[in-house]
C-alpha cells in the first residue's frame, strides 16, 4: 500500500477539520459498532451475574486448575498496557518528532487495557466482596498483594499521564465546541481544561509535571509487569519457577503492546480517514520496534526452555512433554510459530513490511501472545504435584462471554474516548509544525524529520 | 514284648507326635493357614465388594486388576483400621496382596487411594471381621533398636539417624516402613509430628536424615506400625539440641532469611514515593486551575 499524502494535509486547518470530524459527526457505522460492543458487554455482565449467583462452579476452574482464562486475560491486558505509555514516554523524552500522531492513542490504549486488567482478578475471585479481604488481610510478603498495589498505581499514573497531555486540547475543545456542545460535554471539557489559557507560566508548569510523569511512568510500567510475572516466578511450581520471568514478561508486554498499537493505528487511519497523519512510515517505525521486542522475546523463550529442558527435573519433564508433544502441543506450537516467528518475519522482511501485512502480523502477534499467556497459566496448574491425574481445564460459556466482554469493554473505552477527544494530539501536532516552520526559517530547504528517514514518505 | 506290640507302641507314639505337632502348628500364624481372598478390580467396582474373615485369622487379600474400559487406570488400595496400603496395580502390574492378621473385629473400608477414572465406584469395599472367630493367629512381636546417640553423625546441620527393626526371633524385618516423629508444641498442645519415613533394608536397617529446628534437646520417636502382621513397636531417643553441634546448625550471619521482611518494606517505600510524586503532579495541575496570572497564546 502506498500513502497518498498531500502537502495540504499537513496544514493545521485541514488537520483540525479531519481530526475533529469524529467529534462533531457520528455516522451509522459508529452506532452499529457501539451497539455491538454494548451487547457483548451486557452479555458479559449477564454471565458474571450468573457466576456471582452460582459461584465459580460455572467456570471450568477446579481445585487443581485454579486459574484459567481470567488470569490469562489479566496478564494479556497488562501486557497490552505496557507499550502505549512506554513508547509515548520514551519518544517524548527523546524528542522523536514522529511520535506526535501516536502519543494520544498510545496512552489511551494503556488506560483501556489497564482498566480491563484491573477488573480481571476481581472476576477471577468469584465473590467480589473478597477483594476487600485482600486489602484487609493480605500479607505484604505475597506478590498477589503487590499486584493489588501496583496495578492501581500504574492505572493512576496512566490516567494522570493521559490527562496531563490532554489539557491543552481540552481547552481547545472547550473554546471551539463549548457553545454548541451538550451540557455534559461542556462540563467535561471545562473540567479537563483546568482553566488552561496557554500562558507561559502554565506551559512551564505543565512541562514540569509532564516531564516528571514521563520519568516515573517508565519504571512504574516495568515494575508492574515484573510484579505480574512474580505472581508466577515466586511460586515453586514447574513452568513458573524461573528467575528470568520479570524481563521475559516486560519484553512480552512490549511486543504485544506494540502490535496492538499497529492494529489500532490501522483502525483509526482507516475509519477516521487519518491516512495523511498516520503514515506508512509510522507503521514501519512501530514494526521495527515490534521486530526488536519480538526477537528479544524469542531469545527469552529459547533461554527459558533450554535451561529447563537441559536439567529436566522430573516434574519439568512431565510439563515439557505435555507442552511440546502432549495435550498442549497444538496451542504451544501455534502460539510460537503463529504468534512469534511469523509476525516477526512479516515485520522484518522488507517486502512484507506493507501496511496490510503489518496489520496481519500485529493481530497474529496478539493472538499468539494470548495463547502464550494461557499456556503459562494453565498447564503448570494442571501438572499434578502428587501421584494424581492431570488437572483438566476447558473454559465454559460463562468464561468465554466474560472474556469477549472484556475485549469489548477495551474497545468501548477507546471508542467512547474518540467521540469526546481528538485521537491525535492537536497541540502536539501544531507544536511540531511550529518547530518545523521555525527550523525552515533558520535553515531553508531542510527536510522534515519524516523525510530524513530512509524510505520515509514525504508527508 | 512281642514285635507286634513294639510296632503298635511306635505307631501310637508317631500318632501322638503327629497330633501334638498339628496342635502346635495350628497355634501359630503361617502362610499355609492364611485365608486367601481375591478381589477383582473391574470397570464396575470391586468384585466381590464385601469380604468376610474371622477374627484371629491370617488373611491374604489379593487385588486383581481386571479392567477393560479404562486401560490407563492405576490403583493403590488402602485398608482402613489396619493402616495398610497396597502396591500400585495397573494393566502391567496386575496384582497386589495385603497380608495381615485380622486382630480387630468390625467392619472396615477398603478403597482406591489415587485419582482414577472409576475412583468414585472404588470407594465402597468392605472387610467384615467377625468377632470371636476360630482363627488362632497372633501378631508377632517386633523390636526397634536405635543406634546410640554417640553414633549419630553430624553432617553440616543434618543428623543421620539409624534404626534396626527385628522380629521376636531376632531376625531383621526388611521392607518395613518406619516413622520418625518428634515432640512438637502447637497451639499449646504437645504431640508427635512425623518428620519423615524410611524403609528398612535387607538387614532391617532404616536411615533418616533430619535437620533439627530447635536449639534445645528434643525427643525423637521411631515407630513401626506392624504391617498387619507384627505388633506395633516404638523406640525413642533424646536428640541433643542444635547448639550441641556447634555453629553448624545455626544460620550464619550472611543468609538471606530476612529478605521477606525488608523486600516488601522497600516495595512500600517505593510505591509511597510514587504516590507522593502523583501528589506533586496533581498539585501542579491544581495550580494551573488558579486564576491566570497573564494571558498568552494557546499552544
Amino acid at each position: 500500500m502506498t500513502d497518498i499524502v498531500t502537502t495540504s494535509a499537513n496544514e493545521p486547518a485541514a488537520f483540525n477539520e479531519r481530526v475533529m470530524a469524529p467529534l462533531t459527526h457520528t455516522g451509522r457505522a459508529f452506532w452499529i459498532w457501539t451497539a455491538a460492543l454494548l451487547v457483548l458487554v451486557a452479555a458479559g455482565f449477564g454471565a458474571y451475574a450468573k457466576q456471582v449467583h452460582d459461584g465459580l462452579a460455572v467456570t471450568g476452574m477446579s481445585d487443581t486448575v485454579i486459574w484459567g482464562v481470567y488470569i490469562s486475560n489479566f496478564v494479556f491486558f497488562s501486557g497490552l498496557s505496557m507499550a502505549g505509555t512506554f513508547i509515548s514516554a520514551i519518544l517524548r523524552m527523546t524528542g522523536a518528532d514522529w511520535r506526535r500522531p501516536l502519543t494520544r492513542f498510545s496512552e489511551l490504549t494503556t488506560v483501556a487495557a489497564l482498566t480491563m486488567c484491573a477488573i480481571m482478578p476481581a472476576v477471577d475471585m468469584g465473590r467480589p466482596d473478597r477483594l476487600w479481604h485482600l486489602i484487609v488481610y493480605g500479607r505484604l510478603e505475597s506478590p498477589l498483594v503487590w499486584d493489588i498495589i501496583v496495578i492501581p498505581t500504574y492505572l493512576t499514573a496512566s490516567l494522570i499521564y493521559l490527562f496531563l497531555f490532554l489539557i491543552p486540547d481540552s481547552a481547545m475543545l472547550r473554546d471551539r465546541l463549548g457553545p454548541t456542545a451538550s451540557r455534559p460535554k461542556r462540563v467535561l471539557y471545562s473540567l479537563a481544561a483546568v482553566r488552561w489559557n496557554g500562558s507561559e507560566g502554565q506551559r512551564k508548569r505543565l512541562e514540569r509535571a509532564g516531564t516528571l510523569m514521563m520519568v516515573i511512568i517508565i519504571p512504574i510500567g516495568v515494575a508492574t509487569h515484573s510484579v505480574v510475572s512474580w505472581i508466577f516466578g515466586m511460586t515453586y511450581r514447574s513452568g513458573w519457577d524461573s528467575t528470568i520471568f520479570a524481563p521475559y514478561f516486560v519484553v512480552g508486554a512490549l511486543y504485544s503492546g506494540t502490535a496492538m498499537l499497529i492494529t489500532l493505528m490501522y483502525i483509526f487511519r482507516r475509519f477516521y480517514k487519518l491516512e495523511a497523519y498516520l503514515t506508512e512510515q509510522h507503521f514501519k517505525y512501530l514494526a521495527t520496534l515490534m521486530v526488536v521486542f519480538g526477537i528479544m522475546y524469542l531469545y527469552f523463550t529459547f533461554a527459558e526452555y533450554l535451561t529447563i529442558s537441559y536439567k529436566l527435573e522430573s516434574s519439568d519433564n512431565f510439563l515439557l512433554s505435555e507442552l511440546f508433544f502432549g495435550r498442549y502441543a497444538v496451542l504451544v506450537w501455534t502460539g510460537f510459530f503463529g504468534g512469534q516467528v511469523l509476525p516477526v518475519a512479516l515485520a522484518a522482511i522488507p517486502r512484507t513490511r506493507t501496511i496490510p501485512l503489518l496489520v496481519v502480523a500485529s493481530v497474529l502477534a496478539n493472538v499468539g501472545m494470548w495463547i502464550k499467556r494461557f499456556t503459562i497459566v494453565v498447564p503448570s496448574l494442571s501438572l499434578p504435584l502428587l501421584p494424581y491425574k492431570w488437572g483438566v481445564y476447558t473454559p465454559t460459556a460463562a468464561e468465554i462471554l466474560i472474556t469477549l466482554a472484556s475485549f469489548a469493554g477495551f474497545a468501548l473505552i477507546i471508542t467512547i474516548f474518540t467521540k469526546l477527544f481528538p485521537i491525535i494530539s492537536v497541540w502536539e501536532m501544531e507544536e511540531g509544525w511550529a518547530e518545523e516552520a521555525e527550523a525552515e526559517a533558520e535553515h531553508p530547504h531542510r527536510p522534515s524529520p519524516l523525510q530524513q528517514q530512509p524510505g520515509g514518505v514525504a508527508p | 514284648m512281642t514285635t507286634f506290640a513294639r510296632v503298635r507302641i511306635v505307631l501310637a507314639a508317631v500318632l501322638v507326635a503327629v497330633s501334638l505337632g498339628s496342635l502346635v502348628v495350628a497355634g501359630t500364624a503361617s502362610a499355609e493357614d492364611a485365608v486367601k481372598i481375591t478381589v477383582k478390580v473391574t470397570d464396575s467396582g470391586f468384585e466381590p465388594s464385601t469380604v468376610e474373615v474371622n477374627q484371629g485369622q491370617s488373611v491374604e487379600l489379593t487385588f486383581l486388576w481386571a479392567q477393560t474400559a479404562h486401560p490407563g487406570d492405576e490403583h493403590i488400595i488402602v485398608l482402613d483400621g489396619y493402616k495398610l496400603e497396597s502396591e500400585k496395580i495397573d494393566r502391567v502390574h496386575t496384582s497386589t496382596t495385603l497380608k495381615f492378621i485380622a486382630t480387630k473385629s468390625g467392619t472396615f473400608n477398603f478403597a482406591c487411594d489415587i485419582e482414577c477414572d472409576i475412583h468414585a465406584i472404588l470407594q465402597g469395599g468392605v472387610l467384615k471381621v467377625k468377632a470371636g472367630g476360630s482363627g488362632g493367629a497372633t501378631l508377632t512381636q517386633s523390636k526397634i533398636a536405635i543406634d546410640p546417640v554417640a553414633d549419630v553423625k553430624v553432617k553440616g546441620d543434618v543428623i543421620t539417624l539409624l534404626a534396626t527393626l527385628t522380629g521376636a526371633d531376632g531376625q531383621p524385618i526388611p521392607k518395613a516402613e518406619l516413622m520418625f516423629l518428634v515432640e512438637q508444641q502447637f497451639a499449646g498442645q504437645t504431640g508427635l509430628m512425623v518428620v519423615g519415613t524410611a524403609e528398612t533394608g535387607p538387614a532391617g536397617l532404616a536411615q533418616l536424615s533430619y535437620r533439627p529446628s530447635r536449639t534445645d534437646a528434643e525427643k525423637m520417636v521411631i515407630r513401626f506400625e506392624g504391617l498387619g502382621v507384627y505388633d506395633v513397636s516404638e523406640a525413642s531417643v533424646d536428640l541433643p539440641g542444635s547448639q550441641a553441634f556447634g555453629t553448624a546448625l545455626a544460620p550464619g550471619d550472611n543468609t538471606l532469611h530476612g529478605i521477606k521482611t525488608w523486600a516488601h518494606l522497600g516495595f512500600i517505600l517505593v510505591i509511597g514515593g510514587v504516590w507522593v510524586a502523583f501528589g506533586f503532579i496533581l498539585f501542579q495541575v491544581w495550580k494551573l486551575s488558579r486564576p491566570p496570572s497573564g494571558g498568552g497564546a494557546r499552544p
